[in-house]
């Protein structure tokens, strides 16, 4: 059997989300052992994991309280940490992977005694080294990305050369619970008249950005709601405070008739696979919904990023009230006729889907912001396109036939000027390199244009990815020789020009008359 | 009755009150009034905080009308800390605490508190500490050098309270784990697998502390 460690160092959002990720994994290398490693407050998100041999913890607050304290000696920490490890220490791992691309793993997975490791880590010299293209891409890309193009999940994926089984069950269900679930959830669909009633959760937690659902809106929402006899609300509460106190002023709203749900995060799984649908902001509740297949609406503030991935949900991207929206969405899913006081929106509801490339978001509903939407679809076709992919031809059909020539030429024409600056840079590094290598000289000018070039990868142009895999690339060199250096980094110079030229045909392919494609020099 | 140099004489209502040179570490006439007169003194800590830290252990008395106090709220826990032995010896062989909820810790070295894993884990849940006046005084240095005790960081001081696990991890290094990194970090290049744990071990800190920024 192969012993397989999976570091999940960051949050329980990741941990559940992981999961999918892990378990295609195991689809994909039968008789393997896998193992997950995490901080000791998430050991109750890691246990919801399907599959897993071994879960190894890190009680990384007591080891922060013992090292960031006066009154601790370091002993303290050093004994916690060998203590948690010692198993994961003493074990002769096939493959070591840092899942969740943190700095702590990265250390950590270089001191495992492992045949293989996949995923960011710290080599011999102190740097970081990525494993594959894949890695890179999540080393040096999402982090500087403002919006995501490629999933993390199709990134993890395609990193550990393990296609996603949509098909299979993720995260394990109590059978008790689940059972006492169906046959609650069963009572409150009847307490409306009928075994088809829709019960719709809508969870309290605070998403991650710390936004919220307000009073106001879920007054709204569950007047809504409980007035028709198809829908029946229940409030699902973590047992937090602030969550309890929310649950009260509904309930004086509504004298006490709400069914409220409070449960920890290891009872989700039968909670939310007993829901009809679940409505939340970006939490854990959300995470595990989405897991465990149910149909969920995410709210999330207009420009930052969304959980949900999975194809068949919905994310409302929020500037305004957004009630109307979430009962359009069940109007649609369900075929209901819930009443709406206005089909104009404020907010963009997007949709989860899924193509040839992997999981995409498609604006289906409410303001259309065409340059966001042209950023998106063309960095996630350009960014497939670097990483090997083909280029989404139909993708740019699409986009031809429906955006006007005029809108898509000045948008054409704002993107080359930002690639003529990057190229103009690009060449002022290679020039200065070739002076660099024959004579010594320039040395100054040739860092100088390619700092310039690695800052550049955090502009949030389209051409952001290219310039990202340059700095990762150049990152991952590992040779002490001048030479080999110089040569390794003209050699992804090079690359990033053929990258920056790729853009350029995409480009092409997307103006309507067609155009001789000019070559970059000539460009420049 | 005298013990080791503690004498325990009977107050007015009976009740064993130890006299340390010359000293009652509690009232001769009512040690119990005077017990619950000390627990409404600390009246707001008990009702803000349910673990406490009481500073010397006297014979009891005050500790038993402090967890009386913390009963009244629900959930509680004592941790008494009196660094006489013979004290705290000739206290459970007459009159041991019933109350599983109080826990009597001695050592005579402020370090060996810190080095101790109950003690430690007890002050992360950031209790409350109040002090018998009388024992504190008797042992005024011993509890000062407890109140304002900074630890020594050089792992070398330590080796005796180091796990064996730790130890694989540290080796012979001497020094604060944060010097020791920084070391690792200035070496060309990094050979010991073990050197990867240790920096992955202050990085753990070192996220604790951004986040708290």
């Amino acid at each position: 059997m192969k012993k397989v460690l999976f570091t999940l160092l960051k949050s329980d959002i990741e941990i559940i989300k992981s999961a999918r990720v892990i378990n295609s994994y195991l689809q994909n290398n039968p008789h393997t052992e896998v193992s997950l490693l995490c901080y000791q407050n998430s050991h109750e998100a890691c246990s919801l994991v399907k599959n897993i041999t071994n879960i190894y913890t890190i009680d990384s607050e007591k080891i922060a309280t013992y090292l960031n304290g006066e009154i601790y000696p370091d002993v303290l920490a050093c004994n916690v940490f060998g203590d948690n490890l010692k198993d994961v220490v003493a074990t002769q791992w096939d493959t070591v992977v840092n899942l969740s691309n943190d700095n702590v793993s990265a250390y950590l997975i270089s001191g495992l005694h492992a045949e293989e490791v996949i995923g960011s880590h710290i080599g011999n010299f102190g740097s970081v080294i990525t494993t594959n293209e894949w890695n890179t891409y999540l080393n040096s890309i999402c982090a500087k990305e403002s919006f995501r193009t490629i999933s993390a999940t199709d990134i993890k994926s395609n990193m550990l050369l393990s296609p996603i089984d949509n098909s299979i069950e993720v995260l394990k269900i109590d059978n008790e619970l689940a059972s006492t679930a169906s046959v609650n959830f069963n009572k409150i669909r009847l307490s409306k008249g009928s075994g088809k009633t829709k019960v719709v959760g809508v969870s309290l937690s605070d998403g991650r950005g710390k936004e919220y659902i307000d009073t106001t809106s879920l007054v709204e929402l569950i007047d809504v709601l409980e007035s028709s006899n198809e829908y029946k609300i229940v409030l699902i509460s973590s047992g937090e405070e602030y969550e309890k106190e929310i649950v009260n002023s509904l309930n004086a709203e509504f004298n006490n008739s709400l069914i409220t749900i409070s449960a920890q995060k290891s009872a989700l799984t039968a909670i939310m696979s007993n829901l009809d649908a679940l409505v939340s902001c970006s939490n854990f509740a959300l995470a595990t919904a989405e897991a465990c297949e149910t149909f969920t609406i995410e709210l999330v503030n207009a420009g930052n990023q969304e959980i949900l991935e999975k194809e068949g949900n919905f994310v409302i991207h929020t500037r305004g009230g957004f009630v109307d929206d979430i009962v359009y969405l069940l109007n649609t899913k369900y075929e209901t006729v819930l009443p709406v006081h206005s089909t104009q929106t404020e907010n963009s509801i997007y949709e989860t889907l899924r193509d040839d490339f992997g999981y995409f978001k498609s604006l289906v509903h409410g303001e259309v912001n065409l340059d966001q939407e042209l950023n998106y679809h063309l960095k996630r076709c350009y960014n497939y396109s670097l990483m090997g992919y083909p280029v989404n031809h139909e993708l740019l059909r699409n986009l031809k036939e429906k955006v006007p020539a005029e809108r898509l030429m000045d948008y054409i024409e704002t993107s080359k000027e930002e690639i003529t600056l990057y190229v103009k840079t690009l060449l002022g590094a290679l020039r200065s390199l070739k002076s660099t290598k024959e004579t010594g000289q320039n040395t100054d000018k040739f860092i100088k244009s390619l700092d310039v070039l690695i800052t550049s990868a955090s502009d949030n142009t389209l051409a952001s990815g290219a310039l990202g895999l340059l700095d990762g690339r150049i990152e991952n060199i590992s040779s002490t020789d001048v030479q080999d250096n110089i040569n390794q980094i003209e050699k992804y110079l090079f690359e990033l020009k053929s990258d920056l030229q790729q853009l350029t045909n995409i480009f092409g392919e997307l103006v309507s008359t067609p155009k001789r494609n000019k070559n970059i020099n000539q460009e420049a | 009755m005298e013990t080791n140099g503690i004498e325990l004489q009977s107050s007015r209502n009976g009740l064993s009150i130890p006299v340390i040179n010359g000293v009652y570490l509690h009232s001769m006439y009512n040690p119990q009034k005077e017990a619950q007169a000390f627990a409404e003194k600390h009246e707001a800590t008990l009702k803000k905080k349910n673990k406490i830290i009481i500073l010397g252990l006297g014979f009891g008395y005050h500790v038993e009308e402090v967890a009386k106090e913390l009963n009244k709220q629900g959930e509680y826990k004592i941790l008494v800390i009196e660094p006489n032995a013979d004290l705290v010896k000739l206290f459970q062989a007459t009159r041991p605490f019933l109350d599983s909820n109080i826990e009597v810790m001695s050592f005579n070295e402020a370090k060996d508190y810190y080095l101790n894993e109950d003690f430690t884990n007890f002050l992360r849940q950031k209790p409350g500490i109040i002090k018998l006046d009388t024992s504190f005084n008797i042992n005024r240095s011993f509890f000062k050098e407890f109140l304002t005790f900074k630890a020594n960081s050089n792992l070398g001081e330590y080796q005796s309270a180091m796990s064996p696990a730790a130890k694989a991890l540290t080796g012979e290094r001497t020094g604060s784990l944060f010097d020791i990194t920084r070391e690792i970090k200035s070496q060309r290049v990094v050979v010991d697998k073990n050197d990867y744990l240790l920096l992955a071990l202050t990085e753990i800190a070192n996220n604790s502390k951004e986040v708290s920024q």
